[in-house]
Formats: structure tokens, sequence, C-alpha cells
């Protein structure tokens, strides 16, 4: 008989109303989430327990004569445990001008398979 | 080794050390101010209400009461050609207490005494005090009023000397604090070391650099005693007397008409009382206090500044306290026996103490500047007029202060002038160059000759935008850009 | 270049000034809609006011059904402006404005652009709004460098690339100042920890989440900092615990202050709206926002102007930024196109007072001519809350009220008609058109007065709220559902 355990407080980040959840787990997969106003929810608590990801932003050095650094993000989360690291290994990177909001600047950051896009536009 | 000769030395840069140095200016010799702070008037100069007094405050038989008629005139007469903005406001001082008309009429006597005209005790009866000061408290019971009250600013003033005395070809010499003075009696002239902040190392560092003068002018502030014990001179000591202010946001300029100063609750040989008094950038000056204190201590103190707001809402009603923008404190350098020490030193007479400038400083500065060169020519000191001095000095044009065609004319001659750097206080980039071309290095420097970051948001918009022009003006990197000196730097590291 | 003096016959028919998620909302629906004279003025280079330094995520929630970082959700509006027919004019700042009966006068000045005078038929002020500072709330100490408002912290790293220093102390745990403990920390510095005042953090608790939590970064409740040390830069903070006691902030006595190093203090206390331009022009000013007196229709109370976005009051969430911008467009062209509505009699036939527990309730003025959507903010935290709007009996249970959080209520135009003294005074036309049928005479002379010299004549709030006297305030209170 697999242990049951109560998962208080889950914070949930989703979007802006912050819902406070519990979560019941057997320590491989959720059981039931309770607290949740949405879909959303039940997504973020099963993932905050088994994988908890988040969305990396940042800045990065570029190239330009009208900007001084470039505003980046992951495209989707990456693991909560390597945000520091990923942050680090962004230091190296130097974008070039013209860049479009959504372009890859580092693909596969530390071979996560995440890439990490311009959130702006920048002519030159 | 090098050596730095100079005829005459003035050992700060406050608004005593600018006006000395200004008059010296008007004569051939070469004249240089040491200064330790990183600009001048960064140290009780700044913090101060601008008041010009009329001078019928003071202890009878002191200097300070003796000179300060004459100093509100000299100030009144010197003032325009060095283009420092001056306006006459009159004043009340208020007092509560039917034991305090006593001291009104003294000073009423006195004033008369001294030639001050315009004087009158108004009472606080059938509404004649309120009509002159509509928001003053039913508490105050009668007030002075004095028409001969002016009101300047007093980094606006310093600055006019200092950039006057520069174009008469004084040199200045900021970041230097003196710490050795020895007296040769061989070559006659006093031998100075100095010491900076070294910002990379941390430390103080003396420099290599040695500094020769024949004549010494101490107007070294709260600091005085401490350079005349350099040598050997312990005839007096300076204690540093701390005054907090509120400082209210623009909006409460209506408040009073006039500064309306407070009577002191009792005999102080210090400074004036507390005072609400409007200033000429418009924000509202409440304060200040005494306390005697160390010569670092610039901290601001919650229980003192609650005090300040007590005391002063008894006085004018509805002070808008949600309007403070900031506060801030500044020493009061005052001698034992509370009065100007304007002699030379016993101890050596080429070494000149110019002590203990407290309130009325600022409104002596002309007249103090004038008792010592006739100091220095009672001795002999030789002082040879210089027909090439420049009398006159303008300030910086201010945008703000120009109606809509003038700002166009200005724009259409700079386009800088169309930039606004500060958004509160509007001023353009145009004005911060200027700033930098007259002495501005740091953030500080730009704030005292422009403005630019006094008003509400406190330099939230601005500041930024300043360090970029230092930045390029200096040729200094962004992050070695400073607040006034020293380690005060702000975009400390670059990513 | 072409030097510009006074140009007297620059006209446009809307004037919007800042450029930030507010303002190019406004220009872009007012474009959509067919206004063809619409002028955009910015004093940034770069247009989306806040949001280009906004790098973290939460944008777009609402309008697009995506996370989007700030740069993002303001780029998808920027695009949107370059092909506009909307003329923009960046690194240009308004200096004053002058309303007179027939047109409305913006002074600007810019270093490309000159010196200005516009005249223009409406203006929609979207002026954003700025940081509380040190000075405000006195804390008491030495002022060295080293003290920086959340904000300013947030332009420095990311739009300049710089640190303020290394051994950090936030003060305020509202988003911006958790925001950026996790940015700090996420630049290497040392983020000591995160003080609050208050025995609640007033930020987002996803924020607590991801910000501090994920990071580790201490957050303390009920303490603020008491005493700062340090020369010419900062050295030390004390910090000392706090006593809530029914509104009254006291530091508990007894309890022990202690020192804590850092060479940076963050401070992250509060947000005012920005009304400097609009004080110029004698507009009424609310004292619980900050942010201009407006109507349901984000009208002031000098016709023409309309008002959205943070320089209204401040905002939690960018999407209703938006939003909001679009219907103070939507205003703005019914007034230029002179529906009805608009005269100034309309703009408040009824106040909104806020009572207990309400930091502040927008719209402060009702017309009575539609549905009303309220924002309101609550000043402490309650659960099982009811909100009550008492003289038109409108109550609506709400489960959790923060006051980091806007709480929005609609209320339907038919709720007004409870309203006391309204039938012998008006009668609400229930087939649905949008006039108001007036009995009493007099209401029509209700015209803004200049003082000859043109500045708007400041006016009591009760000038323009006694339109009609019969009529009460309406108040708006938060207290425990029974």
């Amino acid at each position: 008989m697999k242990e049951k355990t109560l998962l208080k407080n889950i914070i949930c980040i989703s979007c802006p109303a912050g819902c406070s959840m519990e979560a019941l787990s057997d320590g491989i997969k959720i059981l039931s989430v309770s607290g949740n106003q949405c879909k959303k929810g039940i997504k973020f608590a099963e993932d905050e327990i088994i994988n908890p990801i988040r969305i990396l932003t940042t800045t990065v050095n570029i190239n330009s004569g009208i900007v001084s650094r470039l505003p980046v993000r992951s495209k989707t989360g990456v693991p909560k445990e390597k945000v520091m690291q990923m942050a680090a290994e962004l230091k190296k990177v130097k974008a070039a001008t013209p860049v479009k909001m959504g372009d890859v600047i580092l693909s596969d950051i530390l071979a996560s398979g995440i890439d990490i896009i311009s959130s702006m536009s920048v002519d030159k | 080794m090098n050596k730095v000769k100079a005829d005459i030395v003035v050992i700060g840069a406050g608004i005593t050390g600018c006006a000395i140095a200004r008059q010296l200016g008007k004569y051939k010799s070469k004249v240089l101010v040491i200064e330790k702070e990183s600009d001048a008037s960064c140290g009780t100069t700044k913090v101060n209400s601008g008041l010009v007094h009329p001078g019928y405050a003071g202890e009878e038989g002191t200097l300070r009461l003796s000179i300060a008629h004459k100093g509100n005139l000299c100030f009144r007469e010197n003032a325009p050609e060095l283009d420092i903005p001056l306006k006459c406001v009159g004043s009340l001082l208020a007092i509560f207490k039917e034991e305090q008309m006593k001291s009104l009429e003294h000073y009423m006597q006195q004033g008369k005494k001294y030639g001050i005209a315009g004087l009158e005790i108004i009472p606080n009866k059938n509404g004649s005090l309120k009509e002159v000061e509509p928001n003053i408290s039913d508490n105050v019971i009668a007030a002075l009023y004095c028409k001969e009250h002016y009101m300047t600013s007093p980094y606006e003033a310093a600055t006019g000397l200092y950039e006057n005395a520069k174009m008469n070809s004084v040199d200045f010499m900021f970041s230097s604090k003196v710490c050795a003075i020895n007296y040769n009696k061989t070559l006659k002239s006093f031998f100075i070391d100095t010491e900076s902040f070294d910002s990379d190392l941390n430390f103080r560092v003396r420099h290599s650099r040695i500094i020769e003068a024949d004549y010494i002018i101490n107007a070294a502030g709260i600091f005085a005693d401490d350079i005349a014990a350099m040598i050997g001179d312990d005839s007096f000591k300076i204690t540093a007397i701390k005054g907090q202010y509120y400082l209210l946001d623009n909006e409460a300029s209506e408040l009073v008409r006039r500064p309306v100063l407070r009577m002191p609750d009792e005999d102080s040989p210090r400074s004036k009382g507390m005072t609400v008094c409007p200033t000429l950038g418009k924000n509202m000056l409440v304060g200040s206090t005494d306390e005697i204190t160390s010569k670092n201590d610039f901290a601001t103190n919650k229980d003192v500044l609650d005090d300040v707001k007590e005391k002063l809402s008894q006085m004018i009603t509805g002070i808008p306290y949600d309007k403070i923008i900031t506060s801030f404190a500044g020493l009061r350098a005052v001698s034992d026996n509370a009065d100007f020490i304007i002699s030379p030193s016993l101890k050596n007479n080429k070494f000149i103490n110019v002590a203990g400038i407290q309130s009325p400083g600022v409104t002596c500065c002309f007249i103090i500047s004038e008792m010592v060169i006739d100091i220095m020519k009672d001795l002999n000191i030789p002082l040879v007029s210089d027909s090439k001095f420049i009398p006159h000095r303008k300030r910086i044009n201010k945008f703000s202060e120009n109606t809509f065609e003038d700002k166009a004319k200005l724009y259409n001659m700079d386009n800088k002038y169309g930039e606004i750097v500060c958004r509160c206080e509007k001023v353009t980039e145009a004005e911060i160059i200027e700033a930098v071309k007259r002495g501005a290095a740091t953030l500080d420097g730009i704030k005292f000759r422009t403005r630019a970051g006094m008003g509400r948001c406190q330099g939230g918009y601005c500041t930024m935008k300043v360090m970029k022009i230092l930045s390029r003006e200096l040729g200094l990197p962004f992050e070695k850009i400073t607040k006034c000196g020293e380690d005060s730097y702000i975009a400390k590291y670059k990513i | 270049m072409e030097k510009i003096h006074t140009l007297q016959n620059i006209k446009y028919d809307l004037t919007i000034i800042g450029g930030g998620p507010a303002g190019m909302a406004a220009a872009l629906k007012a474009s959509e809609s067919g206004i063809d004279n619409i002028l955009l003025i910015e004093r940034n280079s770069f247009f989306g006011g806040i949001l280009p330094q906004c790098i973290h995520g939460g944008f777009g929630l609402k309008i697009f059904n995506r996370e989007l970082t700030g740069p993002e959700y303001a780029q998808i509006y920027i695009d949107k402006l370059r092909n506009s027919r909307i003329k923009v004019m960046p690194e240009t700042s308004a200096l004053s404005l002058f309303k007179d009966d027939d047109f409305i006068e913006v002074i600007t000045a810019g270093k490309n652009t000159g010196i200005l005078k516009i005249k223009t038929k409406a203006v929609i002020l979207a002026l954003g709004c700025r940081e509380k500072t040190r000075g405000q709330i006195s804390i008491p100490g030495t002022r060295p460098a080293g003290i920086f408002t959340a904000g300013f912290v947030q332009k420095m790293v990311n739009i300049e690339g710089y640190l303020p220093g290394k051994d950090v102390i936030i003060l305020g745990s509202g988003d911006i100042g958790l925001i950026m403990a996790r940015r700090l920390k996420l630049e290497g510095c040392n983020v000591k920890g995160v003080y609050e005042i208050m025995p609640f953090s007033t930020g987002l608790s996803r924020n607590i989440s991801q910000c501090l939590k994920d990071f580790e970064i201490p957050l303390f409740l009920s303490h603020t900092v008491t005493n700062i040390y340090g020369e010419k830069r900062i050295e030390a903070v004390e910090i000392s615990e706090t006593d809530w006691q029914a509104g009254r902030r006291e530091v508990k006595s007894g309890f022990k202050k202690y020192k804590v190093k850092c060479d940076c203090l963050i401070l992250s206390v509060g947000l005012i709206p920005e009304n400097e331009l609009s004080k110029t022009c004698g507009i009424d000013i609310d004292n619980n926002t900050g942010g201009p007196l407006v109507n349901e229709y984000f009208q002031t109370s000098a016709e023409g102007i309309f008002a959205c976005g943070n320089s209204l009051f401040v905002n939690d969430i960018a999407d209703n930024v938006t939003e909001d911008g679009f219907s103070a467009a939507a205003s703005a062209i019914d007034f230029l196109n002179k529906k009805d509505g608009f005269s100034i009699s309309s703009y408040s036939r009824a106040n909104i007072v806020p009572g207990e527990n309400i930091a502040y309730c927008v719209p402060q003025k009702i017309s009575l001519l539609k549905d009303v959507n309220f924002k309101i903010r609550a000043r402490f935290p309650l659960k099982n809350a009811l909100i009550e709007f008492e003289q038109i009996n409108f109550r609506q249970k709400i489960k959790y009220v923060m006051p980091g959080e806007l709480i929005n209520i609609k209320i339907s135009r038919d709720y007004f008609k409870n309203l006391p003294g309204l039938s012998s005074d008006l009668q609400i036309n229930t087939a649905g058109s949008n006039n108001l049928k007036i009995n009493n005479s007099g209401a029509s002379d209700f015209k803004i007065q200049t003082d000859g010299r043109g500045a708007v004549k400041k006016q009591n709030n009760t000038e323009f709220g006694k339109s009609f006297s019969k009529i009460p305030d309406i108040t708006v209170r938060i207290k425990e559902s029974t």
C-alpha cells in the first residue's frame, strides 16, 4: 500500500490569482488537488511535485546602438533547480542586431531542450 | 614630491570660504582654496534656510549682532552683480506667552538701534495678524513683523561666489582634507599636507604633494578648531549643533506668505529657533532644531522631527505633513562664546581664523569677507588691486523660469534646451551640461546648481539620465559616477 | 534641421499624453475607430512605459490568454503603433495643459520636436505613476548613496545593465520589491531579506512563492527600517519590529532593535499616480488615489480631458490598464462626436464616498447613465467579506479581500434607481436609451469656468458633486459578512 502524503500551501503561479492549493500525492503522482479555481492549477500542482518548472527571465548583453541590454525569456518552463545555473550561462551570451521578439538567442540551454528567446525587437 | 605654491590659502569652500575667495579675487595675489569635499558648499552651507536676516536678534556685545544688519545691507548690495537670487519676503517672529512680549520689544529696540526699518509688533487680535498671515494659529498671541527680511538660496549664493572667484583666477582644490600644517620660520611660510579618500583602496591616503602658503585663512566650519590646533592654536573650541528640517512639496507653498519664526522657548545663544519658511525653489522648509552632537553626526532622528511637527503645528495651522518630500540635518559651527571669531591667531598672525560662523553666516558672508581684507591690510599683508577683476557673473539660465517665447529662443540656440531631464523641476540637458562646465562632477553638484533631483520624486526619474550626461561630459565610466564624491557610487557594478 | 519656434497651427483632434500601455491602447482604439488626427506624446525614446523594464512574466493572461513578459506585451502594441497612422512624438515632454472653452492647449518640449504649443479638442492623460521615496516616509538616519526605490533599481539592472550593490535589504513586500528580490538574486547579489511593516504582505501570493520561497529569501512581516547608517555610502540599517494597532503603526517597545549590514537599501513602499501635468490645468484630484476624480467615462473635472492607466489609480494588471485605455478612448471618441452624456452637467450626478476598509474606489463620480465597473482597493485583508454600496442597496460577497489585489465590481444601472431623491429630479428611461430626462432646470448651466488667464478655476469637489443636491453620496464599504 503506497504512502499517501498531503502537501499543503502550494501557491499556484499560473496566473495572478495565486490560488493556495493542497494536493494529495502517493509519491509518484497526484491523486487529488483542492483549492484551485481552474485546470491550470491541477497541472501546476502535478508539475510542482514531480518536476517543478519556472519561466526564466533575465537580460543578456547585446550589440546595439540603442539599447544596452536585451530582455530574454525561456520559451517554456525550465527545471526550477537549473534556474541559477542557466542565468549564469546566459552571461556569456552577446546577442546581435537586428533581433525580433521571439528570435532564439540561445537554443537548447544546458541541454534542457528549451530555447531562450528574445522578449523585444531591436532594429540596430 | 610635487609642491604647489600660493600666496594665500583659504581652508574651506563653504559660503564663508567662497566669499573670502571671491573678495581675494579682487587682488593680484595667488589664492588657493582647499576643500575636503568634492565640491563647494557641501557642508553646513547647503543645509540652511537661506534667510538673509535683518539683524535685530542677537546678544548685546557680540560681534554677530554688531555686524548683522550691515551684513544684510552688504548682501543686498553685492548679490545682484553675482546674479545671486534674492527676494524681499519680510518675516514674522511669533510669540505664545505674554512673558515673551518683552523679548519682542527688546528686538524692536535693538532693531531700531541698528537702523532696521519696517519693524512692527502685530497682536493677534481682531484678525489683524490673520490678515497678514491667514494660517497663523490662535496660540500665537503676537508677532514681530520685519520688512527687511530677505531670502536667498544658500548654495546658489556659494556657487555664485565660487564661480566668480574662479573667473578671477582663484584656484580650488577639492577632495583634499588638510591633515597637517607646519610653519617654516626661515622661509616664513606654511606647509600644508592634505589627504583624500581613495575609493579603489577604500581608505584615506595622504597626498604626495605639499602646499606652500604665505598666509592661511581658516574658514573650515565645524572643523575650524581642528585646523587651528594644527598650528598650536587651541584658543577656541567648535561645538557641532545639529539642526533638522522637513522639506514640504511646493504644493504647500501657499501655507505661509513669508517666513514665520518661532520665538525660542528659553534664551538660546545659538541660532534662531524654528521656522516655517518658504524657499525660492517653492518647497517649504519646516524646522530646525538644536542638539549638541559630534562633528560627524548628520543623522535625522524621529523624536526630534516629531517635536518639530508638534511645535510648529502650534504656530501655523494645517501644515500638510502628508506632503513631506524629505528631511535632512546640518551641523552649525558654534564657538565657546557662541560668537564669530574673526581675527588673526595669537600663535601666528599670518593665520587668520574665521570661525564659529553660525547664523547669521549667510547674511554676513560679504561683510565678513570685507572684514578679513581689512584685517589683512592692518597686518600689512601685501594686497595689490587687480584692474582685470571681473565683478560680474551670470547664473545658469533656467529653462523653467522662461516664458514660452523665451523657451523657444533657448531651444533655437541649443536644442538641448528641449530635452527635459528632471521632470519635477523641468531642468534641461543644456543646463546640466553648463553645470558640468562650471565645475559639477557629481550628482549633488548637478543638483545644487540646477535643481535636478530636488523635486518630489527626489531623483527617481532623472538620476540615471544625469549620470549618463556626467559620464559622457567627464569621460568617466557610468559606474564611477558618485552622488557626492568618495565611495558614494550609484550603479556600483556593471553586469 | 529646420528650427521649430512657436507653431500655433498645430492641431490635433485627440492628444494622448504618455506612451505606456494605457496611452498606446487609447491611441490604437481611437485610430481604429476612425479618428484621423491623433497625437501620442512620450517622454522616453521608446514606447511601453514601465513595461520594457518589467522583464518578468504575468502579462497578457487576460487579453491574449498567454503568459507574456512585460517587453513582449509592450512589443505587441508597439508593432501595432508602427503600422498605424497615429502621429507619435517620442523624446517629448508635456510641460503644461491649459483648457479654454473651445480647445485644450498642450505645451511640449523635445530635443528633436522643439518647443510647441499644440491645440487639441480632447486629451487623454496616461502619465503613469511614480514611486514613494525614502524622504516621503521619513526613515530617520543619514542620507548616504545606496538607497533606491525598487523601480529605479529595476531600470538600472534591466535597461542599463548595472547593479546597485551586492548586499541588499528590501523594505516593502509589494510586487515590485518581490520581483526585484528574485532579479537581484539571479544576478548574484546577496539579498538578505524582505522587510514588511504590515503583518501581511501586499504582494501577490504567487510572487511570495516564486520570488522569495524559491530562492530562500526570508520575509519578515511586521518589521521596518528605523535608522540608516553610513556617511557617503550606506553601511547598515536598523530593523525594528512593528506593532499594528487599528491603523497606527508603532514600533514595539521593549523589542530589540537590530542592525543589519548592507550596501544597498531598496524601497518598495508605494506608488503614486503621476499628476503634475493634470494639476497645471486645475483638474480635481482625489486624495485617496492621488489621481484625478473621474466618472465612469474616465472623464475628469475638465471637459474633454480623460485619464486612464496608473495615472488614474495604481493598477495591478497591465491587461486591465489596456482595457481602460480602450474605454477612455471610446469616451473621447463619443465626446469628439458630441454624443449625449458628455456635457459637464452629467459628469457627476452622484458621488461615491469610500467608507470602512476602502483605500479607494474608482470612478468617484457617476453619471447614472450606464452600468459601472468599479475598481476598489481595500485597506486590510479580510476573509468572508461583504462589499456594500449602501444607498443603492447593493451587496456582494467576496471570499478573500487582499489589499494587493484590486476588486472589480460591476453594478448595473438599474441599481441606481434605488437612490432616494432620484425620482423627483430624474427619470431614467427604462427603454434602454442613454438619455436621462432632466427635470431640474439650470443643470445645463454647469459650465467649466476659466479664471480669465485661461487656467481652469479651481473648483471644490462639492461644486461638482452637488449638481443635484437631493441625490445623496453613495458610501461603499467592506465589512465582515454575517
